[in-house]
């Protein structure tokens, strides 16, 4: 029995049981890959890289959302339409930064579910008096100039009427929410002030209204089925609203009404219950001159309205820089924008490089294009041409540019082929390479050679089955036997070694086998197709050689091991 | 096989079944046995061994004045009569610590007749460190001992407080998670809630804490000022432990059995013995 083992096993695990009870803390342990769970709390350690929150986050937006609302309510009630559009902007961007963090949060719900429901309903409201402040704002107008048209007046008369039914509920409705606000908005800490003053001031709009004066309405139009038109204003330049307003008697809910212009149907709109219907629209792909707008519904047909549209001059710019698309093509990055004063959206410009038309690309909302322009290397000049066809825009042209388009770089694509083709070589040679190993080169013994003396000194192969054959066959048996006669075992046994030495030596090419202790050796032979039985076949001759040991067990062994041995080495060297 | 591999077998499976046991975290949430993030084995290791004792009979109570008594994440259903001892023991100028979430502390101050109502529900809120909603911040009310004002302490997955005097609250983003599903629900409400609270009794001071969670090892130094909080407490000395009622002298079988061996001297020697003959068996056998 090999009893080393047993005891270096023993040792181990003596060693690992004192080391696992006595260690003070845990070896392997470590918080943050232990996903075990608990009734009692989370795990820190797991959380580590996550984002931390908190009511900063969230008190400012609601803030803002706040005191957001404050401007938009003065512009509406002081109709200050220059500033009331980007104030509505402002205040919705406010809205949705809210409502997105609320959900990215999960806090849809306590307090703060009727603070953003609530405040997005006054968003609502907002636009809504907003464009009936525009409205109104351009009945007003429109009451200047009518004279003695009854059917105008009378369009006026009811369209202010019904626009201030609206307003009342639009009012009543803001109001609604403003309560539950403040109330939220205090407990939470925030500023209500602004919102109040915001709040005032809607509440001041209510209450001129409801004391305001009935005016008598006439609304008798020239004839009992007819439908009257408004245009507001008569005359308009590039960005302008236009407002129509009309009646449709006898009044009926959600009748259509189809809009024309010069004839051609292009927008349309529907009756309130009061017979009135109102449409806007934006000038921009009208023609400059004097227009024919008319009104349908059902069989009903407006008198024609004029509506002039007037040219706006334009600018066109841009910049231009050379660059590379997609790494290999060459050309010019060009960005640039078409104004009428307002931004001109959906405009083709064409761009020009060296005077002939390239490109065309069309403006965003905001009026801005931006397009890579292929050009070949070289120097070259870049226009930005606006015709304005189909708009009532002067045409315009941007300022030359003048640049440089370096040449055509290396394509990516090239370098990838090259890359590819040299990688497949150098593939194919080390796959063949693996397949066909080159033989290795057996040295011819020469005289001195250490390799030479070992094949000397190796035993000739024995022939497995046929030991009992006389010495001079020369097997490692035989040898061994002759020996043991005349020199007793222990010479025997080592003189058996070196051969069987020997001829591993020279197999691993170990000119200084010499100098190895026969553990060493087997430690070098270990993993050859003799290392096994080599291994074994050394215990027993160190028990021998070293253990002086004489006994017949011992013996026997050893004889068994220097036979299979010799048959293993034999077989290799072979 | 042969024997000696079975053999080899045999002892590697024993060997890695002790590592197993040692290394295996998973035990009693809250013990001081237990080394993984869920226990209290580094908090335990803070205090001072000299003046720290710990209590396994409210009866021990008798014994002490002027020390503070930790309870924490009791599991014992208290009777009005453990309920008198624990309030005569602060009476007399002791401090009981309580810091319970989950666990049968509102037992503990009902059989006290404190006027803390501790409610079991996980406290949420919006001013969390991590991107969990149950571990938040807190933040003190007032500069009274454990707690300091501009140090906030993280809680974790903490219960709230009703009654006492105020020591440390959340902040106004703060909602009970009625329904546990780790967000503002439309019946839940936000507004600051009391997390620890104190109140006195006769001589004494009672201090409840509903988490605590900040005392296990996971908790140990999250940032904020947890581990001030935690070092206030462990050098307020004398500090008695309650292992009476508490999860925190608790131990599984398996901890329990390898704390015994730990802590027996003849064992000690026992193995101490076995290393040095496998050494010199070895060195005779010239294995090493």
């Amino acid at each position: 029995m090999n009893y080393r083992w047993i005891l270096l096993l023993l040792l181990s695990g003596i060693a690992i049981a004192g080391l696992a009870t006595y260690s003070a803390g845990p070896l392997l342990y470590s918080p943050e890959k232990d996903s075990s769970a608990s009734d009692f709390h989370q795990n820190p350690a797991v959380f580590r890289e996550a984002p931390v929150a908190s009511a900063n986050d969230i008190v400012p937006l609601m803030q803002d959302v706040l005191d957001g609302q404050k401007p938009v309510v003065l512009d509406i009630r002081d109709n200050g339409t220059a500033t009331i559009d980007r104030n509505l902007a402002r205040y919705d961007t406010y809205c949705s930064d809210l409502q997105e963090k609320v959900a990215r949060y999960r806090l849809k719900g306590g307090e703060l579910s009727p603070f953003v429901l609530g405040t997005e309903d006054q968003r609502l409201v907002l636009h809504e008096l907003a464009r009936q402040s525009e409205a109104l704002a351009g009945l007003r107008a429109a009451a200047g100039r009518i004279g003695g048209d009854r059917d105008a007046a009378a369009t006026i008369a009811s369209q202010t009427l019904a626009w201030k039914e609206k307003e009342k509920i639009l009012l009543t409705r803001y109001l609604a929410n403003s309560s539950a606000t403040i109330r939220i908005s205090s407990k939470i800490g925030l500023d209500t002030r602004s919102y109040e003053q915001a709040r005032d001031g809607i509440s001041g709009m209510l209450k001129d209204l409801e004391t305001a004066p009935a005016t008598p309405l006439n609304l008798t139009v020239n004839g009992s089925d007819r439908i009257t038109l408004l245009v507001e204003p008569a005359a308009a330049r590039y960005g302008d609203t236009v407002q129509v307003y009309g009646i449709v008697t006898p009044a009926r809910m959600n009748q259509s009404v189809r809009l024309f212009l010069d004839n051609a149907p292009f927008m349309t709109g529907t009756t309130d219950s009061t017979g009135n219907y109102y449409v806007r629209f934006m000038v921009e792909r009208i023609g400059k001159g004097t227009h024919a707008v008319s009104a349908m519904s059902g069989t009903l047909v407006s008198p024609q309205q004029a509506l002039v549209v007037r040219m706006s001059g334009t600018t066109t710019t841009l910049n231009a820089e050379p660059g590379y698309r997609n790494y290999t093509e060459t050309g010019a990055w060009c960005d640039g924008t078409v104004m009428a004063g307002p931004p001109v959206r959906g405009a083709p410009v064409t761009l020009l490089a060296d005077g002939d038309p390239a490109m065309t690309v069309k403006t965003a909302e905001n009026g801005t294009y931006r397009a890579f322009l292929p050009l070949p290397g070289g120097s070259h000049t870049i226009t930005a041409d606006f015709s304005a066809q189909g708009f009532p825009l002067d045409p315009s042209s941007s300022t030359p540019v003048s640049l440089i388009v370096p040449a055509t770089p290396i394509r990516l694509v090239d370098l990838l082929a090259v890359a590819a083709f040299f990688f497949l070589i150098l593939g194919g040679g080390l796959f063949w390479l693996v397949r066909h190993p080159p033989k290795a080169a057996v040295p011819e013994p020469e005289p001195g050679d250490d390799i030479g003396s070992l094949l000397e000194e190796a035993a000739p192969l024995s022939l497995p089955g046929h030991e009992e054959l006389p010495p001079e066959i020369g097997t490692l048996y035989a040898r061994y036997q002759a020996i043991l006669k005349e020199q007793g075992l222990s010479e025997a046994a080592r003189r058996a070694y070196l051969d069987l030495a020997a001829r591993i030596a020279l197999h691993l090419r170990l000119p200084a086998y010499r100098t190895f202790t026969p553990r060493e050796l087997s430690g070098a032979a270990s993993g050859k197709i003799y290392g096994g039985i080599f291994d074994i076949f050394v215990d027993s001759y160190e028990r021998i050689r070293y253990g002086g040991s004489t006994q017949q067990q011992d013996k026997t062994g050893f004889e068994q091991e220097l036979k299979a041995a010799d048959t293993e080495t034999g077989r290799r060297q072979a | 096989m042969k024997t000696t591999s079975w053999i080899a077998l045999v002892i590697l499976l024993f060997a890695g079944l002790v590592l197993f046991l040692h290394l295996a975290t998973t035990g009693e949430d809250f013990s001081r046995y237990n080394v993984g993030w869920t226990g209290t084995s580094a908090f335990s290791a803070t205090l001072d061994r000299h003046t720290t004792n710990d209590i396994v009979s409210p009866a021990d109570l008798d014994r002490y004045a002027g020390t503070t008594l930790l309870v924490i994440a009791p599991d014992h259903s208290f009777t009005a009569e453990e309920g008198s001892a624990y309030r005569d023991f602060v009476s007399r100028g002791n401090t009981l610590f309580l810091a319970d979430d989950f666990g049968t502390g509102p037992s503990l101050l009902r059989a006290m007749g404190s006027a803390i109502v501790l409610r079991q529900e996980r406290l949420s809120s919006l001013d969390r460190a991590f991107s969990d909603p149950y571990i938040i911040v807190s933040y003190p009310s007032a500069d009274t001992w454990p707690v300091k004002t501009g140090s906030p302490v993280l809680l974790n997955e903490a219960g709230t407080l009703e009654g006492g005097e105020k020591l440390l609250e959340s902040t106004a983003f703060s909602w009970e998670d009625t329904v546990r599903d780790r967000q503002l629900g439309s019946n839940e409400s936000l507004g600051r809630f009391t997390v620890m609270a104190q109140e006195k009794i006769g001589n004494g001071t009672l201090i409840v804490l509903s988490d605590p969670s900040v005392f296990i090892n996971g908790m140990e130094d999250p940032g904020y000022g947890n581990a001030a909080f935690r070092a206030e407490i462990a050098k307020h000395s004398p500090v008695l432990v309650d292992v009476y009622s508490s999860r925190v002298g608790r131990e599984d079988a398996t901890g329990a059995f390898i704390h015994f061996l730990r802590s027996n001297t003849a064992y000690t020697l026992i193995v101490a013995a076995l290393l040095m003959a496998a050494v010199l068996i070895a060195w005779q056998r010239r294995i090493l």
